[in-house]
């Protein structure tokens, strides 16, 4: 765990860690059905080849707006849900392949915490139980053993092991989420997949559970696999950044040179939009996006930017622009990343 | 909670009706046939002299026991059809669905009666009959409650853990789904009691010398003009247990609506 702690702030030095997660060419399609007996009439393309790694005790943050399919790829690096194409290597292991079965002691590897830690909890539940529900699932712990295991986790998360016996209704927004997080950590995971972990939480709660999910990666090396549409609180947590627009990476890289230096134009347009607290700065260079999200279900040819891009040219329209990698891993997909 | 108190108090004097009855069922007194109610007979006597009250209190044991075990009947049918069609969705969805849609589609008592005449006359026929026509009322109830709570994220987070597909159904779901099954059987014992009266009425229930409130009512009519009080006891005694049971279904209903019960632990 030394190695990883010496790592796990470190940005830079790729290929050298070993890797908790390889996807490659991953895509995730759900049929539209309609008609009469529910015939299959099209597909939402909501994860569309999307390729990257994870390296141990690093952080991935996933950031794009709402629909754009950050979310579906975290379901399907879980095997929540299954892959219409393409390959997810957890600890070296394909994971799309494998049964239900033989993907259950794999599930101890990954873990997930979810956005609403109002629905993420079985109210019937006591706390407890909830967090020691994974324990007693891989026949981990049972008994006396069990109670201690839990109380640490509790302890570890900054609950009062005195809160076991509570229900989910007992308890903050904040409260939940580090039930949520002391469930994930439950089998000890190399790799947690954290679905807006604190858009539901108020700000200053917020704080406190990035803190929180910062500690315990320190101290027990873990992965984060970070999907958020808030770029503040990704710039804080996250190693690297990748920027999803439907259903496609559009720019992945080091926190800082995806922050610092956005190479693709939808970066720099979701980074102007954020607001910055400094009167002076009024006229900054703003790019505004022109209408909507195209529909998922059919997306526009070429690069899937083009309808929205300031920048887009005929090439755009035709030829889909490949995700072309950089100095120090930076990769962008757009035509014209080396001219901006 | 009268409904609670209704019940409790039925099913006392069911359980009771040894201890309580002046008479017992089927003594037949050919001096006092169909005789007004008196301080001798409460409630007066039928058509063969029998005591009405007597036959009445041990007619509870066989109406209420027809009624709840029918509603056991069906729940414990329903409720894991139910629960795996919601889960499991797809074609197993369908088909079952389907399959309750044609039950459904028959009117209750017409079904019932069907069933019942199939199977024979007889009290156990019929309370498996009634079965029969409940159990799509439960499945279709617990199936909408599975479907709207399967994609709740805690059902998500428990698979993700790797839990197995039956300890999902039964730890995360049946849980919290029950409540509505809890109030809709308080509920459905009420209308059983109605439908085994009604099969017992037309004769596909209890047998003579047995009786039901039922069967009670069915004999009654042919006096309807002699001894009007026949009628009005086995009546009365439907309507209360009927009546009964509504109301502990709704009391049921507000006891475990979740909001309530925040506010009730609030203050």
């Amino acid at each position: 765990m030394t190695v990883v702690r010496e790592y796990s702030r470190g940005v830079g030095e790729r290929g050298e860690k070993p890797l908790v997660l390889r996807v490659h060419g991953l895509k995730k399609h759900f049929p539209i059905r309609g008609g009469v007996f529910s015939r299959i009439t099209g597909y939402v393309h909501a994860v569309d080849g999307v390729s990257f790694d994870l390296p141990v005790g690093e952080t991935l943050g996933f950031v794009g707006e709402s629909g754009c399919g950050k979310s579906t790829v975290g379901k399907t690096v879980l095997r929540l849900l299954l892959p219409t194409a393409g390959s997810v290597e957890i600890g070296g292991r394909d994971v799309t392949t494998l049964s239900e079965h033989a993907l259950r002691p794999l599930r101890r590897k990954m873990q997930m915490v979810f956005q609403d830690p109002y629905s993420s909890l079985n109210p019937r539940m006591t706390v407890g139980s909830i967090v020691a529900e994974p324990l007693v699932t891989h026949g981990i712990a049972g008994g006396r053993e069990l109670t201690d295991r839990v109380a640490t986790l509790f302890a570890k998360v900054g609950l009062r092991p005195e809160q076991m016996t509570g229900y989910p209704h007992q308890f903050s927004g904040g409260q939940r989420q580090r039930v949520a997080i002391a469930r994930a950590l439950a089998v000890e995971p190399d790799l947690i997949v954290c679905d807006e972990p604190v858009s539901a939480l108020d700000i200053s709660i917020q704080a406190q559970i990035i803190n929180l999910m910062m500690d315990l990666q320190d101290d027990l090396g873990l992965s984060y696999l970070f999907i958020s549409h808030d770029l503040a609180v990704v710039e804080l947590i996250a190693d690297r950044i990748a920027v999803m627009y439907l259903g496609s990476i559009a720019e992945i890289g080091a926190k800082e040179d995806v922050m610092r230096n956005p190479r693709h134009p939808y970066t720099k347009a979701l980074l102007s939009a954020v607001p910055l607290p400094d009167p002076k700065r009024k006229n900054r260079a703003q790019i505004v996006l022109n209408g909507d999200v195209p529909s998922p279900s059919n997306p526009p040819s070429g690069c899937r930017f083009h309808s929205r891009c300031h920048l887009a040219q005929e090439r755009c329209r035709v030829e889909a622009p490949e995700l072309k990698s950089g100095a120090g891993g930076h990769a962008v997909a757009c035509h014209f990343r080396d001219i901006n | 909670m009268a409904g609670a108190l209704i019940v409790g108090l039925l099913l006392l004097v069911a359980l009771l009706a040894p201890v309580l009855s002046p008479y017992p069922p089927d003594a037949i007194n050919y001096r006092h046939l169909l005789s007004p109610p008196s301080t001798e007979h409460l409630l007066g006597t039928d058509d063969l002299g029998r005591d009405i009250l007597s036959r009445l209190l041990y007619g509870a044991q066989l109406s209420l026991s027809a009624g709840i075990s029918a509603v056991i009947l069906s729940v414990l049918v329903g409720v894991p059809v139910g629960l795996v069609a919601g889960y499991a969705g797809g074609m197993t969805d369908e088909l079952v669905m389907r399959v309750f849609d044609s039950i459904i589609a028959l009117p209750p008592l017409v079904l019932a009666l069907t069933i019942s005449a199939v199977l024979g006359p007889g009290l156990v026929n019929a309370t498996i009959a009634i079965a029969i026509v409940a159990v799509p009322t439960y499945a279709r109830l617990i199936r909408g409650q599975v479907l709207s709570i399967k994609n709740n994220d805690y059902i998500l987070a428990a698979r993700s853990v790797g839990v197995s597909s039956r300890a999902v159904l039964f730890r995360h779901i049946l849980p919290n789904v029950i409540s509505p099954i809890i109030v809709q059987a308080a509920l459905g014992v009420g209308f059983a009691i109605i439908l085994e009266s009604s099969l017992s009425f037309i004769g596909l229930g209890a047998q003579p010398p047995t009786s039901t409130w039922g069967s009670m009512v069915q004999t009654s009519f042919q006096y309807l003009e002699l001894a009007p009080w026949f009628v009005i006891a086995p009546s009365v005694a439907i309507f209360v247990a009927v009546l009964g049971a509504n109301l502990l279904g709704e009391g049921l209903r507000n006891f475990l609506d979740p909001n309530q019960k925040k506010a009730a632990q609030k203050t």
